[in-house]
């Protein structure tokens, strides 16, 4: 760390410091900086991780438990005058509950027909990114596991992202959501086109559709799986919710519904294809 | 900065990163994540200078976007100029009013939520504003004037804010 003396120059110092910030940005931008950036990246996330890994175990049942008092909030009034045993038994039911779709989503993942058998990696998501620019996630598999920068991430119901850092024991995962994030998409009789995320809790805005493409709500769109995609063909992205013919504008104004609900991601299946393929 | 404050500084930022790392992914406010790292560079600018604000902006930032997908580099931008900017109202904490420190904590976070958004968006990152980022700034500005007492109290046992305090009013 760069020693600060009373009798230095501030602005200096900024100046320099600013400097550098811009030249790593414009590494970043240039991809000069992709292997030590992601090595130095890999590092931290393998230090974290048990750490995040073991406070994520404390947190998870105090969070349920939170949960489980405000969508019981009427019920809890009603009942006033139930007893300590009464809120145990509570809480074990929102355990049970929990539980229970766990296994619903780790039965959903077991056997996805839209993999056509490629090899996945199921694995549980510890984390959510605690940035509110960047919709990624923490899984619990890194590559110790198989799992690799650039594979293509899936629920039961479909697509949800792609993982951008893999160090040994956790890999993140940048959401479809994201606003960096891009899918190119397939529907109708072999039309493609774009999907860009919007951020958290936004729908995908799809991109170079042409006007007077007869779209209607509710079509589904899969990836596109063209060559240099970095996804796989065929697997399924989201459902067209609005689709708008804007008079004078070179494309159609579309929305696209995730069908992955990202609010309620426990379980995910890491599907081992590599873009290069 | 002696070594030992440099040590102690060092300690600070990652004691902050992990708990922003570990601890703030489960207490979302609002569907918005507290910034704990920048309540931190704030506190260290308005305690301990506008130099080292900056430098611990930087490494703070710098820390930070090792666990971000965002372009690297812009949070230890965003967080420089952050720690800058409030040591340049060190004169202000002084006085030595809590409620002093803690609003310009508060109103420093929101300027680096502003300024993270704004700059992500003039390298392309798209979607950084919309309704969210209002909820984001006021949500992020009243958790650090809520956390800025212990923000502070971080800083000061860095002992930067000790040796500003010295080399600009002399030992008392």
């Amino acid at each position: 760390m760069a020693i600060a003396r009373r009798s230095g120059r501030p602005r200096f110092t900024l100046l320099l410091l600013v400097l550098t910030s811009v030249s790593v940005v414009t590494l970043y931008y240039r991809g000069n900086a992709h292997g030590p950036i992601a090595e130095a990246q890999r590092l931290a996330q393998t230090a974290v991780s048990p750490v995040s890994g073991l406070v994520n175990d404390v947190a998870h049942p105090i969070e349920s438990f939170f949960q489980g008092a405000i969508h019981y909030g009427s019920l809890e009034q009603a009942n006033a005058r139930l007893t300590q045993e009464n809120q145990q038994l509570t809480g074990q039911l929102l355990s049970a509950n929990r539980y229970a779709q766990e296994a619903a989503q780790l039965k959903q993942l077991n056997g996805l027909s839209y993999l056509q058998g490629t090899p996945n990696v199921v694995a549980e998501v510890i984390d959510f990114d605690p940035s509110n620019f960047d919709n990624a996630v923490e899984i619990d598999r890194g590559t110790s596991s198989g799992v690799a920068v650039g594979m293509p991430v899936v629920s039961g119901a479909g697509l949800i992202g792609r993982v951008t850092l893999a160090s040994a024991h956790a890999a993140t995962v940048e959401l479809l959501t994201s606003p960096s994030s891009q899918v190119g998409v397939r529907f109708g009789n072999n039309q493609v086109a774009v999907a860009n995320g919007q951020g958290e809790g936004k729908q995908l805005k799809v991109n170079y559709i042409p006007p007077g493409t007869d779209l209607k709500p509710g079509e589904p769109m899969l990836t596109s799986g063209l060559q240099g995609s970095i996804y796989p063909p065929d697997i399924p992205v989201g459902r067209v919710s609005q689709s708008r013919d804007d008079p004078g504008a070179l494309q159609q104004s579309v929305s696209l519904k995730p069908l992955a609900n990202f609010s309620k991601l426990d379980f995910v299946s890491v599907v081992e294809w590599n873009p290069q393929q | 900065m002696t070594f030992k404050q440099r040590v102690r500084v060092s300690l600070a930022i990652v004691l902050a990163l992990l708990v922003q790392e570990t601890v703030v992914p489960q207490t979302k406010v609002l569907g918005v994540f507290p910034d704990v790292v920048l309540a931190v560079v704030s506190a260290g600018g308005m305690l301990g200078g506008s130099m080292n604000g900056a430098i611990i902006g930087f490494w703070a930032g710098f820390a930070t976007d090792l666990f971000l997908t965002t372009p690297f580099g812009l949070s230890s931008l965003v967080f420089t100029l952050v720690g800058y900017g409030t040591g340049s109202l060190e004169t202000l904490a002084t006085s030595g009013s809590k409620a002093i420190v803690a609003s310009i904590v508060s109103v420093a976070s929101a300027v680096g939520v502003v300024g993270y958004a704004t700059l992500s968006a003039l390298v392309g990152v798209g979607g950084t504003f919309s309704n969210h980022l209002i909820r984001t700034v006021v949500v992020v500005s009243l958790v650090n004037f809520a956390i800025a007492p212990v923000a502070a109290r971080l800083v000061r046992w860095t002992g930067i804010a000790e040796t500003e305090r010295t080399a600009r009013y002399g030992a008392s």
